[in-house]
């Protein structure tokens, strides 16, 4: 759940990297910590082992922009992969509001990356948050370390249910910001909906979502009849280069008649208003 | 549903933690008191240490986690207060309530004792001001402002380039 911040007016996403030993979860965020404006952000703090293999998480603060006064801060997470570190991976979920599942997609592998989705859902599960209500996508890293899955096979393997997937080499950054924006996109509309009602906190249907755009051929999964896997399907919302119009909200039922002469920036001005107001203890 | 009460009382309760937390800098001579939440959030902070206080609260937030999972091994429903020695400066962690971590940062020229008292004493008037509070999701619900944040937040910068020449 994202947290609101009203005394810093800022509102603070907890994505988390996720997926099996040495799948290039830490390289994710080391690509973007090099690539991105310095001023938007912070530093990249890693707690590892001797031999640079993650302990507990490494944590990379990035703002990516204003709603009205408040600011978004997305915090990307990633957790130790080796399967000896569950009670750590446990800590790290919680409060998540996204995640980015990295699979690794050398021939070899796919136990691994199946292992580590199963490991998702139970440690979601224990930690009393229905993985059907967390935003997922999927990155297929390592695609230049031949020989590798195709990506119809990664897809029938972790991919039943039809979440938005990526391409990518970390180590050169291909693939890392898309998966980025991916996450990003689906983690501020879904809390945009919270903000706007209360009633749209249910995991949100097609019906609600925006029409889907082009997207790049090579991003574009195969359709397939969804299966049993749990984890929400974020397909219906196409990751493309421009940020889809979002769905127009519906009122709640329980809502009173809106009032003419109060428009949303007067509910925002009345928030800001308290906001500045100078308050004595 | 339009609740601002809810949000004039949420603000006024920050501010009377932001109180607490400069009483414990000023009686207790600390360099630095910061209130994170249980995913490792930063609340409120006082003092003036210089300190990547994001990467504090994550730290924090983290370890307190990790020490609740110790002492469920032992039987304990976690570790109330916390202490960490360094050379030039010190922690004291304290649970504040259910769902917020209270972290004293001081140095040598205080001593642990004062700390823990004022620290304590702290923790337990966080607790009382804190606990009131809705759940999170509760709060969600008095905020309806139809908002379009995808007009506002910039994505775009998020866009795959071509790798560079010495990747």
């Amino acid at each position: 759940m994202a947290t609101v911040n009203f005394s810093k007016r800022e509102i603070l996403c907890k994505i988390v990297y996720y997926g099996p030993g040495l799948c290039g979860k830490t390289t994710n965020l080391q690509t973007i910590h090099r690539k991105v404006p310095s001023k938007i952000r912070g530093n990249l703090t890693s707690v590892a082992t001797k031999q640079d293999r993650t302990l507990f998480f490494d944590l990379l603060p990035l703002e990516v922009g204003r709603v009205r006064d408040f600011v978004i801060r997305l915090q990307l997470y990633t957790v130790p992969g080796q399967v000896y570190y569950n009670a750590s991976r446990k800590i790290v979920l919680k409060g998540v509001d996204g995640i980015v599942f990295v699979a690794d997609s050398q021939v070899g592998k796919m136990e691994e990356n199946i292992e580590s989705l199963q490991n998702l859902k139970d440690n979601l599960t224990e930690n009393n948050v229905d993985p059907a209500t967390v935003p997922v996508v999927l990155q297929y890293n390592k695609r230049d370390l031949a020989p590798t899955y195709p990506v119809e096979e990664l897809n029938s393997a972790i991919n039943k249910n039809n979440l938005s997937y990526f391409e990518a080499i970390a180590t050169t950054g291909q693939g890392v910001f898309n998966t980025l924006k991916g996450i990003s996109s689906v983690v501020i509309r879904d809390v945009k909906g919270k903000l706007e009602s209360a009633d749209k906190r249910k995991p949100a249907s097609p019906q609600t979502k925006p029409e889907p755009e082009p997207v790049a051929a090579t991003q574009k999964p195969e359709s397939r009849p969804p299966d049993q896997d749990p984890i929400r399907t974020t397909k219906q919302e196409p990751i493309t280069k421009t940020v889809p119009t979002p769905p127009i909200s519906k009122r709640p039922v329980n809502m009173p008649e809106p009032d003419n002469s109060s428009s949303k920036q007067g509910f925002w001005d009345k928030v800001s208003t308290l906001l500045r107001k100078p308050r004595k203890y | 549903m339009l609740n601002l009460n809810d949000i004039e009382n949420y603000l006024d309760n920050l501010n009377r933690t932001q109180s607490v937390l400069d009483k414990v800098v000023s009686d207790a001579g600390t360099h630095g008191v910061f209130l994170v939440d249980d995913n490792g959030f930063l609340v409120a902070e006082a003092g003036d240490i210089e300190i990547d206080r994001v990467a504090l609260a994550a730290l924090v937030g983290a370890s307190f986690g990790a020490t609740v999972e110790i002492a469920k091994l032992l039987g304990e429903k976690d570790f109330k207060r916390l202490t960490h020695q360094g050379e030039h400066h010190h922690l004291f962690i304290g649970r504040a309530g259910n769902r917020h971590i209270l972290i004293v940062v001081f140095g040598s020229d205080t001593n642990l004792g004062l700390v823990k008292l004022y620290a304590e004493q702290a923790a337990v008037k966080l607790g009382e001001i804190l606990d009131t509070e809705p759940e999170e999701d509760a709060v969600y619900e008095t905020v309806q402002p139809d908002i379009e944040p995808e007009e506002e937040v910039n994505l775009e910068f998020m866009v795959d380039e071509e790798p560079d020449e010495n990747d």
